[in-house]
């Protein structure tokens, strides 16, 4: 990767402060360089392997090139291995997609960025060509689940080796290896779950993992009948929470959307800081955390890593903002979330008991998925959506399984003070209660 | 002789792959990908983006003599790598083989394939300046901004993509799949209300945006979408319930897709709804006599592929033929179990994907419909009410909701659940009344048994994407202007006590 970059650096320094003949004078550069190596092995129908989860070795140059011309130009392209060798090509095509921005991102001075661990040598050890662990994962899931009675286990490994150079003509040169990690096992075409890290699970980690989806398919599996329509206590699992706040949240503290009037918080809420939610709600960011998938040593921009909170108290702090959104909203750039809503770190002072609390509910909804999220109007809060996952709960015991739509406002849910945050095993993120319409 | 294209330089890897299979003596796909894309982003007037892409590669799919599967994939395309790359494919098929895994060998029983599909576009890639096509966007961008009110995002993009794809039995095939779109995304936010719609002009190549015929079209669409969203700061919603309903050509193409197509394909067939025993069930009743489901490639459709990733021509299928089913959609290793012919429905994101049976332009064709002339972008919905009348579809004081505008669905084709989403919905009437969109659930086989009548001709240029196994593929279709659907019991709007 060093020598790429460095070539690349070569061949743009020397057009700095060069007239070229469609008459645009380079100013500055910044890339971000990945050299991606991946294994891949999946599970369908019990089996491994097969025409559509066959082992993989995948390999991959990538990434995203930013000139700054004079005169408020800019140009930003998607690059791949062979940028060097067509380099004149590009270059020209690089001219022709100058356009003006005042807004145009700077670029980031020279820092040392945090050493946060991001490469485990598990995984580094499989891309080496160890690829045993990859596939007993597999081995072991399987045997795990049909353990609980299942007939149909799927489930895929997914290993990876990221050498990324991030460098601008500044002088900026942050270079370092991460090895996400993903592993992903359903029952029945029911429900699945994922361990997504940038190291290789513990053991106790990765037989939670496969009890967990055994024990919820095998739940799941168990029809009945929902008593009542209307008002009633639903429990968004960590991962349909995390869904959710990627959905509506994120998408609404975008800084591109702010900017644009496209959200629901203007920029005056945020300077303002505006409260739009329950008091003891902190939501941030944290890039610094060793190993783990949401975190990186900076953003492609070169921006540093870090832990920033988007809301704090229940009031807005900053929408996610990248150079050029910063610039346009007078407010300081920000550390970026990775894998959406499940990068997010939610702070509360007070969290129940997961299994004590649904002891004391007359009945309630536990969600484990829900269809249709992305065709929700993300600006507007507003959710109507069939949770066709989901298992009801009556005085702590499970009945079974129901398929229902749900309506309510998930602004509400943040708001209001009687929103239960629950602790849930195995789990950072809470689940969340709260009381909403249920339609069979 | 036709035309070259970029992936024809690539021969002597192609030769390389084949002295390597037979070498081994094993099976192979090998897929060239050469992909070109330029995006535009505008908001408010003023262009946010330029941006564009490249990307190529090669990914092989290796079998040996006895059904087990390996692959590897590069972004270098050279004899070397494919030789590099058949070696690692091969060794992790022999450990899938070591493992027991799953066999297949119908890579072996599918005859040999040399087309050649090279589209005449007539703005292509590269035909028109970047100015050019900046000054138009934001040309477009700023007549739409027609209240203060309203954010207006316009993005553009335009795909210049090839394939080749060659097998280890002499199979070298190259196809293109251009295409374009230009998507408005309309906000519209009052007293901390806020509310989005859509409107989009999907095509092959540059002519959405410089063939006036087309902007026309797209003005046409995207006036209305602003104003609904205006429109839908100030609506409440509907009561959730069952009732009949009236659905737009989009909505239609994603009832299709969403709703049925994904059962229909062949490698899920295991535990779709529409399988026993993982096989098709050919001849059960699935839809109302009056309906058809039909999908195939369009040439000159945004989802056009003409040939399939493994190579093998994609055919036209009618899924259901008069409310029967009668095919799926198969690609070549599923379609054997599922007790199918192969259709060529194999279809893959990029060059590092394993392909999927996959749906191209599925579009459902209803039996007699009402015949409307004027062009779908002229109904309003008080046109739309009194072509209810006039065909004997409603009554003056009905009941009937009219959902308009797709936001996309979701579906479990295990369990037969579906969902969708619109931009909003009108209670048909003299003056209808616009609530806000909620979600159309329900199950997929009452979905098409509930299908009544069919309004205006068929109408199959709504796009989307697909996104099966975290693959996007662009997919299209649609239906009749409208399709008019009974009220059931097995089909919900809403989920909002009202």
């Amino acid at each position: 990767m060093s020598v790429f970059g460095e070539q690349l650096q070569e061949r743009l320094n020397m057009l700095l402060g060069k007239r070229l003949s469609s008459g645009l004078t380079l100013t500055g550069w910044r890339f971000d360089l990945h050299e991606e190596e991946h294994l891949e092995a999946g599970l369908k129908n019990n089996k491994i392997g097969g025409p559509y989860t066959a082992p993989g070795l995948k390999q991959e140059s990538s990434g995203e090139i930013c000139l700054l011309w004079a005169e408020e130009k800019y140009t930003i392209a998607r690059i791949e291995r062979r940028v060097l060798e067509e380099f004149e090509a590009n270059l020209e095509l690089w001219e022709k997609t100058a356009y003006k921005d005042p807004y145009r991102p700077g670029l980031v001075k020279p820092y040392e960025p945090p050493a946060v661990p991001l490469a485990h040598e598990g995984a580094v050890a499989i891309l080496d060509g160890e690829f045993t662990p990859a596939f007993t994962y597999l081995a072991e899931g399987l045997e795990t689940i049909t353990g609980y009675g299942i007939s149909k286990v799927d489930g895929w490994v997914r290993v990876s080796r990221d050498r990324r150079l991030v460098a601008n003509s500044d002088g900026l040169w942050i270079s370092y290896e991460q090895t996400p990690v993903e592993i992903y096992l359903q029952g029945e075409d029911l429900f699945g779950e994922v361990f997504a890290e940038k190291r290789l699970p513990a053991p106790e980690e990765f037989s939670g993992l496969a009890v967990h989806t055994g024990r919820t398919v095998k739940e799941l599996k168990k029809k009945t009948v929902l008593p009542r329509e209307g008002e009633m206590p639903i429990i968004f699992t960590p991962r349909v929470f995390e869904a959710f706040l990627e959905h509506y949240l994120l998408s609404n503290l975008s800084g591109r959307l702010v900017a644009n009037r496209q959200s629901a918080f203007a920029a005056q809420d945020f300077h303002e800081a505006k409260k739009v939610f329950r008091e003891d709600l902190t939501i941030s960011v944290d890039g610094t955390r060793p190993y783990r998938y949401s975190s990186y040593r900076c953003t492609g921009e070169g921006v540093p890593t870090g832990r920033a909170d988007l809301i704090r108290g229940g009031r807005l702090v900053t929408p996610v903002l990248n150079l050029k959104y910063a610039k346009k909203l007078g407010m300081e750039p920000t550390p970026v979330p990775v894998a959406g809503g499940h990068g997010l770190v939610i702070d509360l002072p007070h969290r129940r008991g997961f299994e004590e609390f649904l002891g004391e509910l007359e009945d309630c909804l536990i969600v484990y998925s829900v269809l249709g999220l992305h065709t929700q109007d993300y600006s507007a809060g507003k959710f109507s959506l069939a949770a066709d996952q989901s298992l009801l709960v009556q005085k702590g015991r499970i009945q079974g399984k129901v398929e229902t739509v749900l309506a309510g406002d998930f602004w509400q849910i943040l708001a209001r003070e009687d929103t239960v945050f629950l602790d849930y095993p195995r789990e950072e993120a809470p689940a969340v209660c709260f009381t909403a319409h249920v339609a069979q | 002789m036709t035309r070259s294209l970029r992936v024809d330089c690539y021969d002597e890897t192609v030769e390389a792959a084949a002295e390597m299979g037979r070498k081994e003596n094993a099976g192979f796909i090998l897929r060239i990908q050469e992909k070109k894309e330029l995006l535009f982003n505008l908001n408010n007037g003023e262009t946010e983006e330029i941006a564009t892409t490249s990307l190529r590669g090669m990914g092989i799919q290796v079998c040996t003599s006895e059904g087990y599967t390996g692959f590897a994939s590069s972004d270098r395309i050279a004899p070397s790598t494919v030789k590099e790359l058949f070696r690692q494919a091969l060794a992790l098929a022999k450990r899938v083989e070591a493992m027991k895994g799953e066999v297949n060998t119908a890579l072996f029983n599918v005859p040999p394939n040399n087309r050649r599909v090279v589209m005449s576009l007539k703005h292509p890639y590269g035909s028109c300046s970047l100015g050019e096509i900046e000054e138009r966007l934001v040309k477009l961008n700023k007549s739409l901004a027609m209240d203060p009110r309203l954010s207006v995002r316009t993005v553009h993009r335009l795909v210049d993509e090839e394939w080749r794809v060659a097998r280890h039995d002499g199979t070298d095939t190259v196809f293109m799949t251009p295409r374009s779109f230009i998507y408005n995304t309309f906000t519209a936010r009052e007293n901390g209300r806020t509310a989005t719609t859509y409107s989009n002009l999907p095509g092959t190549d540059l002519s959405i945006l410089l063939e006036p015929a087309e902007t026309a079209k797209l003005y046409k669409k995207s006036v209305p979408a602003a104003k609904m969203a205006l429109a839908l700061l100030n609506t409440g919603t509907v009561k959730s319930g069952s009732y009949k309903l009236v659905i737009d050509y989009a909505l239609a193409k994603v009832l299709a897709h969403e709703a049925f197509g994904h059962a229909a394909e062949t490698d899920g067939m295991e535990s779709s709804i529409l399988g026993e025993n993982g096989r098709l069930r050919r001849g059960m009743e699935v839809a109302s006599p009056i309906v058809s489901i039909i999908d195939g490639p369009v040439e000159g459709d945004y989802a056009y592929q003409p040939v399939s990733a493994n190579g093998i021509d994609r055919q036209t299928v009618y899924i259901v033929r008069d409310g029967i089913l009668e095919a799926g959609l198969a690609d070549l290793f599923s379609a054997e179990a599922a007790g199918v012919p192969v259709t060529g429905a194999g279809r893959a994101e990029a060059f590092y994907h394993l392909p999927l049976a996959r749906m191209s332009n599925i579009r459902i064709q209803v039996k007699d419909p009402w015949p409307i002339e004027e062009e779908f972008e002229e109904i309003t919905p008080e046109k739309l009410y009194k072509y209810m009348l006039q065909a004997g579809l409603m009554e003056e004081d009905e009941e009937v909701y009219y959902l308009s505008g797709f936001k996309g669905g979701q579906v479990n084709t295990a369990e037969g659940n579906f969902v969708f989403n619109c931009s909003g919905i009108y209670r048909l009437g003299p003056v209808p009344r616009l609530y806000r969109p909620a979600i159309y659930s329900g199950r997929v086989l009452t979905a098409l048994q509930a299908v009544r009548a069919g309004l205006g001709p068929l109408k199959i240029d709504a796009m989307g994407t697909c996104g099966k196994m975290f693959q996007g593929v662009p997919s299209s279709g649609g239906s009749h202007y409208f399709l008019v659907l009974e009220k059931n019991p097995g089909i919900m709007l809403g989920g909002e006590g009202g």
